[in-house]
């Protein structure tokens, strides 16, 4: 069962679109849901900047964006995706519906790490006369980093999987590739072509992972 | 001048029916080079009377003065800066466990915006003055007990803080570690001239560096006053139970079935008074029996302090005789039965 030249041709333009769409939107998500993570920690009651209303409209939000499923979120944000991009379809366009789906996944695993933090290291730099900006960038996020890590592999895994479905408006990748040729079309070779390269793509993002959760960890 | 003053000092958590009153109404202050002590069981309400102090929990109501200025007042920059003149220990160290001992301690140097070139110099004076210099490098994982606190200790001093807050700092340390944390900050305090609140609800940690001490309970300083009054005549029977667990005698005697022939007391020696001849002179001026059933003898931060307790055998109208003479030499005497 050797696949043919065309068929690695294919292969090969699907795992870039894939390596393209995953690459950018990781960066974006890290970029803005880390920062969303901390809000929803520093603004609960008791916290630094507490702010028990901007807290609940933010978790209503970030609620609300995870409740629907990702396919429907694709066609949902459309007129958004629009604007932002100029079109709905090809491998940029999706960006927009998978950077905000892994955004406030990415917000809910950050801020999970964060309230791991004993709250008396937070007090101690509170009582040395820090202020939040300091106690956010040098004490909380630093403390966190393992587990920011291990928050960062979980959302890339999921941004494969979710990337697999780029194919509805026609982003590409290996999930379309195979979906297209390996089901519509019967060739099995090329499903798993594609099956095995992302099993080892997954399982090295986990190796790749967990070296940096080791690499940080001081406890 | 008090460098600290609490006036009617309250603290709830929670609203309406679910309200508890942590703190009902404390009034305290302590005076500059102070080690102010304060013990109480847990739940009396220490932690959150101290924590008041610089403002890591904010009072219901009452007033907080630290240097005659009203902490409630200040802006968060001025509280910010208020707090750098006061360091704070904790119980459980809360150390940063992502930054080696030398980095914790050049944390609220940082804070401070101290020149970045002048911030490993002072630190390793700081670990000089814990004795870890050579752990500088190590994280706090790879730290005993002690050590941590003795880290804790250094970052607290780092700004040279006039205050030192210590909230059960030795709770969690084993008997030996406890004892050498509590000489070093004693030790240190006389050398800075600091003042130091010990939170603990242990009296011998009080006993062993406290000039002055209050006694807590359910929100309420119950008794006030300096160590040795307070230890030598308890008047709250929360106060009883605290040194009667350090001494671990009177009454119990008594619980303990031992029936008394003569007169039971219990007299505490303080100072010089550990040094005279007591029993002997009982039985050269008034010619009675004294069995010694219990002596003791430990200090009061630099005070000597002996607990007796005699059983005394004689003549029962020489032995009134002997306590009227005890009472007269301003020792203080329980009878006991």
């Amino acid at each position: 069962m050797l696949l043919t030249a065309q068929q690695i041709l294919m292969l090969k333009k699907a795992s870039l679109e894939t390596f393209y769409m995953v690459s950018v939107t990781t960066a974006l998500t890290v970029l803005a849901g880390v920062p969303l993570g901390v809000l929803l920690v520093v603004m609960r009651p008791g916290h630094i900047l507490e702010n028990s209303w901007a807290y609940r409209v933010v978790g209503l939000v970030v609620n609300a964006t995870r409740s629907v499923p990702f396919p429907i979120f694709i066609v949902f944000v459309i007129p958004l995706t629009r604007f932002l991009v100029g079109t709905s379809i090809g491998s940029t366009a999706v960006i927009v519906p998978l950077t905000l789906a892994a955004l406030v996944l990415m917000a809910r695993l950050t801020e999970t790490c964060l309230l791991e933090i004993p709250h008396g290291v937070i007090e101690a730099a509170q009582s040395m006369g820090a202020s939040s900006w300091r106690i956010i960038t040098r004490v909380m996020l630093p403390e966190a980093l393992p587990g920011l890590f291990m928050a960062v592999t979980i959302a890339v895994i999921t941004l494969i999987s979710y990337s697999a479905m780029a194919g509805m408006v026609g982003g590409g990748g290996l999930g379309d590739l195979a979906i297209r040729y390996g089901y519509h079309r019967y060739q099995t070779d090329i499903m798993w072509a594609t099956v095995i390269l992302l099993v080892v793509v997954v399982q090295l993002v986990q190796l790749f992972g967990d070296a940096l959760v080791r690499k940080f960890t001081r406890r | 001048m008090a460098i600290i003053e609490i006036k009617g000092l309250r603290k709830s958590f929670g609203k309406g029916d679910k309200a508890l009153e942590v703190l009902r109404g404390i009034d305290l202050s302590v005076g500059e080079g102070e080690v102010y002590g304060v013990v109480g069981l847990s739940g009396a309400g220490k932690s959150t009377l101290v924590r008041c102090i610089n403002r890591l929990e904010r009072p219901s109501s009452g007033q907080v003065f630290i240097d005659g200025k009203d902490v409630m007042s200040l802006s968060d920059r001025q509280l910010r800066d208020a707090r750098r003149s006061m360091g704070m220990i904790f119980q459980s160290f809360n150390l940063l466990s992502s930054r080696t001992a030398a980095g914790n301690v050049a944390f609220p140097l940082e804070a401070a915006g101290v020149d970045k070139t002048l911030i490993p110099a002072r630190v390793s004076e700081l670990l000089e003055l814990v004795g870890l210099s050579d752990k500088a490098a190590s994280y706090p994982a790879q730290l005993s007990g002690g050590q941590k606190q003795r880290v804790g200790i250094a970052r607290a001093l780092a700004n040279n803080p006039r205050i030192l807050l210590c909230d059960e700092a030795t709770s969690a340390l084993d008997p030996q570690t406890t004892a050498s944390i509590l000489v070093l900050i004693s030790d240190i305090q006389k050398r800075l001239g600091l003042t130091v609140v010990v939170i603990s609800h242990e009296m011998q940690v009080i006993m062993e560096i406290c000039d002055r001490v209050a006694v807590m309970e359910r929100g309420e300083v119950v008794e006030e006053g300096s160590v040795v009054d307070v230890f030598s005549s308890p008047k709250h029977p929360v106060t009883r139970g605290f040194v009667e667990l350090i001494l671990k005698s009177g009454s119990r005697f008594l619980e303990n079935g031992y029936a008394p022939r003569g007169r039971l007391l219990r007299v505490s020696l303080i100072g010089e008074g550990v040094q005279e001849p007591f029993a002997g002179e009982l039985v050269r001026l008034f010619g009675l029996s004294p069995v010694i059933l219990q002596a003791h003898v430990d200090h009061i931060k630099d005070t000597p302090f002996g607990t007796l307790v005699i059983d005394l055998l004689g003549d029962g109208g020489k032995a009134e005789e002997a306590i009227r003479w005890i009472r007269e030499k301003g020792t203080a005497v329980e009878v006991l039965n």
